[in-house]
């Protein structure tokens, strides 16, 4: 009976075919959840040892900075904290909601990390704050991937999981970048977004120093017979200021021909680290509260806004800045100056900004 | 030469994708001297803030600054 000499006729090579192709046909779908599954179980590990590491970090550091009672009760309040976003079903008038919702949680943030540790100065408190958010983002990621991942697979549908599968790296890649910026933060160096900040800080070293808004400086300088205003976050703290409020303010006062903005921009797959590249418009990342008031005030006074972006990936932004990027600092301020030559004429004024997290980055 | 960046690696003519395990970087300091543009790399110490001041240059004998802090991966 079974032994025919062709396998077409051969009904156990008839079983070893068709057995599996049943199998597929039916529980394909379901095989592939598994072994998607077990991928995406060990990010969400990944992701729980990060959460973890760094939340551990964070309370050392700041046991370190002589913190007063239960400190982890308080960071464990701060990891759940949430923001609701205006309603934008009417857009119109939109962004000065978001700019205060953002002020009030970035102030009532500030006032908790102060009453966190005793006579804590400015400088660990920005580096506290900026602990901080690293710990929330990635309690956030951790929270959503594992949301997903749970709902799929208590609903066995497996179209759910695709999408997850497929954001997976771009969600690892930021939680490493999060968590390699631990060290740099603690330690006060300065990290890739503070490239512009450098660049500018060190043009405005020999000039006198004027506060113009929250953490944010400002220098008057000349070069060429034009009137530079060059401003930037005050460091070294962990902060980018507000840049946004400071330009409003300048333009109203100094009546200024040009501005030009200088930061840190993502690269594209496959580009150099550390590359310069030119162009128009306001160069300021953010959720947009700063960049639209930029914008605004510029069209307002008709005054063009020159862009000079250094790019890094988005590990490299939030790390410790590397040699690549830390050697372009004279190129771009060359670029500065050449700008300011080729865009204005003699007796014009200048506003020069360095956007980014100006930590380790005096000026 | 290929200008893959390691990523990929080569056996004869196949070539394959590998994960390149990245190095931790090693913080350094770069102190200038402001008169003869002399560079001195060093590790970074605690403390160590752009633009401050550094170490005697040995040639010139001026007061540097530092001019960069930067990480680096060691091969």
């Amino acid at each position: 009976m079974f032994g025919g000499n062709s396998d077409s006729s051969n009904p156990i090579m008839w079983i070893i075919w068709i057995v599996p192709i049943v199998i597929f046909v039916f529980y394909g779908q379901r095989i592939q959840l598994m072994v998607t599954s077990g991928e995406i179980n060990k990010s969400i590990e990944k992701l729980q040892k990060y959460k973890d590491e760094t939340r551990k970090e964070l309370l050392d550091y700041l046991q370190k900075s002589k913190a007063s009672g239960d400190v982890s009760k308080k960071v464990d309040r701060f990891l759940e904290y949430f923001t609701i976003m205006p309603v934008d079903i009417d857009p119109n008038g939109i962004m000065p909601k978001i700019k205060h919702l953002l002020r009030s949680r970035e102030d009532y943030t500030r006032n908790q990390v102060r009453l966190l540790a005793e006579n804590i100065t400015p400088l660990e408190a920005s580096k506290i704050q900026n602990l901080l958010e690293v710990v929330t983002s990635l309690n956030l990621l951790h929270k959503l991937v594992r949301h997903l991942f749970l709902t799929a697979k208590r609903q066995n549908n497996f179209p759910l999981i695709l999408p997850l599968q497929m954001m997976l790296p771009f969600i690892m890649e930021q939680a490493d970048a999060l968590k390699g910026a631990v060290s740099a933060l603690k330690a006060g160096q300065p990290i890739g977004d503070g490239i512009g900040p450098m660049v500018v800080g060190k043009m405005m070293l020999k000039s006198e120093k004027k506060q113009i808004g929250l953490d944010t400086v400002y220098a008057e300088s000349d070069f060429e017979g034009r009137k530079l205003c060059l401003l930037k976050a005050e460091g070294p703290s962990a902060t980018v200021g507000r840049p946004g409020d400071a330009i409003e303010i300048l333009v109203a006062e100094k009546n200024p021909q040009t501005i030009i903005m200088v930061d840190a921009g993502l690269k594209l797959e496959g580009e150099t680290s550390g590359t310069v590249a030119q162009g128009f418009g306001a160069a300021i990342g953010g959720i947009g509260t700063d960049r639209f008031q930029i914008e605004e005030v510029a069209t307002k006074h008709n005054i063009p806004v020159y862009a000079i972006v250094i790019k890094q990936s988005i590990k490299e932004a939030i790390t410790l800045m590397t040699k690549e990027i830390a050697d372009k600092a004279e190129e771009v301020e060359s670029q500065i100056y050449d700008t300011i030559r080729e865009n204005t004429t003699p007796g014009q004024c200048v506003i020069v900004v360095g956007v980014g997290n100006t930590l380790g980055v005096p000026q | 030469m290929c200008n893959c960046g390691g990523r990929w690696k080569h056996f004869g003519g196949s070539t394959v994708m590998l994960s390149k395990k990245e190095k931790p970087l090693i913080a350094f300091t770069v102190e200038k001297c402001p008169s003869c543009k002399k560079e001195t790399k060093r590790k970074f110490k605690e403390g160590d803030c752009l633009f401050a001041p550094g170490i005697q240059c040995d040639s010139c004998k001026t007061p540097t600054s530092i001019a960069k802090i930067f990480g680096q991966a060691i091969e």
